[in-house]
């Protein structure tokens, strides 16, 4: 294995997925340093999490980047979603089973409840994409059931995993970033190349 | 209002079973073929139906020779259905539950045919001693109820043996508890029919439904000028789902010839002759089409959303769906679950499955399984609470998702009473 590093972001859905390309993107382009590059490989659809991240991780990327040292992040909520494909995700596992396959190091990126608790931190540019007015009071318990109030404010269903991945690229990842700054902290950090 | 708990029971093979709605909204019922996932459906439409019908209907349906059970170990159960809501009157929360029972026809005459009991409870919330208080009382040997807020259920009550004791309560306007009457009679329940869209458009397109017909294109036009809201959201719905889809435009054609209401001829009223259709603009096509040109999956979905659209501006409690994924593709299956519950936050939704890609995304706690026995007796139950752990755990050794793990679990359960003691909650 030589010093070549690769960043590999697992994610669970679609929203997730595009979140962090256009998150990526914004560092990329306020960093005025390459960032070395990164996968994100997104595990979404039937099958087991574990089982499917191990098989992707041996398949695709100790294939591709054989000579790189491979830094793993795991993107996941820390709530429950009521409609979440269950048995839920055994993330100890999936930890010890990457170590197992080669991962140099494991990370758990952990979206405080869900991410859409970090998506409303640009509340305005949500209320533009969904071409709303801004309510004056969101009275909502997390950022899931905020959300579902805004779509159900433009007569839309919200969907998590699937319904944001349009949005995404019209929201200010600078407004999202600054409010999950610590969160986020690890994940940027690893993306500089190292002295 | 909102439904907590429906039992039913002694309808067909079916024995009295209690479905528990939890805080998910959905519900399913998982079974073999054959079990009787159907009569659990149908028992639940068919007392609705008899709360809604009068006497002399009630006196037909007490005979219905496709309800009556014919199972051997079933042949003498009454029908029985229970529901129980929630109701909120002002600062008041309450739960009601109200029960009947009948007996079916019978050779003797006299057996039959009857009502043999019904029952009216009620706890408020926030009360001293928190235990439900009889409203009204029917059975065998009295027909009572409470009449006063401060008496007791001791006010007798003649009725007939096809009447509801409700009937005649509904009449009382000085009742004080007469607005649980009206909540019951509100229960509404929709339980779609999909069977007729099988190979054919005439469930979409029609002609106006004056006749009884239903047509769901005709029900999309008028919510457009009716429930913009609902409609707006349906639209949405729908493209989410199939994103290939661009624009649905509900159209109407008028086939009158003869002159306009409004023109002097003074026609005191004119017969509507409107024919119905929706018309899609898919992404890559050059044009419009009718819906008749649509896959029996899309055409499918979209009776889905309409049904339940059509359950919420109607203000029903309850809808319930045969097989929901049939001919969905199971990546759909999520998404409609999230649509549904967007669309119907106060309904309920209890939904019969095969799908193991369906049921993985419901709490374990909202499944009911048919379980086997070699009476021929259709019979819920959930597994118990204090397995729960177990089996998310085994089904994550097994690497399975909850879907696969469950139905491969009822593929293993015989009609072994210790097993089924053992795993599952004890039937009503």
């Amino acid at each position: 294995m030589g010093d070549k590093r690769l960043i590999v972001l697992f994610v669970e859905g679609e929203t997730e997925e595009v979140f962090y390309k256009y998150l990526l993107d914004h560092w990329r382009q306020i960093g005025g340093v390459s960032i070395i590059e990164t996968k994100i490989i997104n595990l979404h659809g039937i099958g087991n999490y574990a089982k499917k991240s191990v098989s992707k991780y041996k398949g695709e990327i100790c294939r591709d980047y054989p000579n790189c040292k491979h830094e793993i992040f795991l993107a996941y909520d820390t709530d429950v979603f009521e409609l979440a494909k269950k048995p839920p995700v055994d993330w100890v596992k999936v930890e010890k089973e990457l170590k197992t396959s080669g991962a140099v190091s494991v990370t758990h990126l952990k979206a405080e409840k869900m991410i859409e608790d970090w998506l409303i931190f640009d509340l305005d540019g949500i209320c533009s994409a969904l071409k709303i007015k801004k309510p004056g009071k969101l009275d909502a318990i997390s950022g899931h059931e905020k959300m579902k109030k805004l779509f159900k404010n433009a007569n839309r269903v919200y969907q998590k995993g699937f319904s944001m991945k349009d949005f995404i690229p019209k929201l200010s990842m600078q407004k999202i970033t600054t409010g999950v700054y610590t969160t986020l902290s690890c994940l940027k950090d690893s993306l500089y190349p190292k002295e | 209002m909102k439904i907590l708990e429906l039992s039913v029971g002694g309808y067909k093979n079916l024995r009295k079973t209690k479905i528990q709605f939890g805080k998910s909204q959905i519900t399913a019922i998982i079974a073999p073929n054959n079990f009787g996932k159907s009569n659990l459906l149908e028992g639940l439409k068919f007392a609705y139906d008899f709360i809604h019908s009068s006497a002399e209907v009630r006196a037909v349906m007490m005979g219905n020779l496709w309800a009556i059970p014919i199972n051997k170990f079933l042949e003498e159960e009454n029908f029985y259905f229970e529901v129980v809501f929630e109701n909120i009157n002002g600062s008041t929360k309450s739960l009601i539950e109200y029960s009947f029972e009948f007996a079916w026809k019978k050779n003797m005459e006299f057996q039959g045919s009857k009502i043999l009991s019904e029952s009216l409870r009620v706890k408020e919330e926030g009360r001293a001693k928190n235990k439900f208080k009889a409203y009204l009382i029917r059975n065998s040997i009295r027909s009572e109820y409470q009449s006063s807020p401060s008496g007791r259920c001791d006010t007798q009550v003649r009725v007939n043996s096809t009447d509801l004791i409700i009937d005649k309560m509904r009449m009382m306007d000085t009742l004080f508890y007469g607005h649980l009457i009206d909540e019951i009679y509100n229960l509404n329940f929709t339980l779609p029919d999909f069977m007729e869209a099988e190979g054919s458009t005439n469930i979409f397109i029609g002609y106006d439904d004056n006749d009884g017909r239903k047509n769901f294109a005709q029900f999309i036009y008028n919510l457009r000028d009716r429930e913009n809201h609902l409609y707006e959201l349906f639209i949405n719905s729908l493209i989410d789902l199939i994103p290939n889809i661009e624009s649905i435009t509900p159209s109407a054609f008028d086939l009158k010839i003869d002159p306009k209401p409004n023109d002097s001829n003074g026609i005191p009223f004119s017969r509507p002759e409107k024919i119905f259709d929706l018309q899609i603009k898919e992404r890559n096509n050059n044009q419009s089409t009718g819906v008749r040109f649509l896959s029996k999956g899309t055409r499918r979905i979209i009776m889905i959303l309409a049904s339940t659209i059509e359950a919420v501006e109607r203000g029903h409690s309850f809808i319930a769906f045969e097989e929901l994924e049939d001919s969905i593709h199971p990546h759909l299956l999520q998404r409609l679950l999230m649509i549904l519950k967007g669309l119907a936050p106060d309904v309920q939704i209890l939904i019969s499955s095969h799908s193991p890609y369906l049921v993985q995304y419901l709490p374990i706690e909202c499944v009911y399984f048919g379980l086997p026995n070699d009476s021929g007796i259709a019979g819920f139950s959930k597994i118990k609470l204090s397995k729960h752990k177990t089996i998310m755990r085994i089904a994550s050794e097994l690497d399975l998702n909850l879907g696969d793990y469950l139905f491969d679990l009822m593929s293993d359960i015989t009609p072994d009473e210790k097993f089924q003691a053992e795993y599952f909650d004890s039937q009503v």
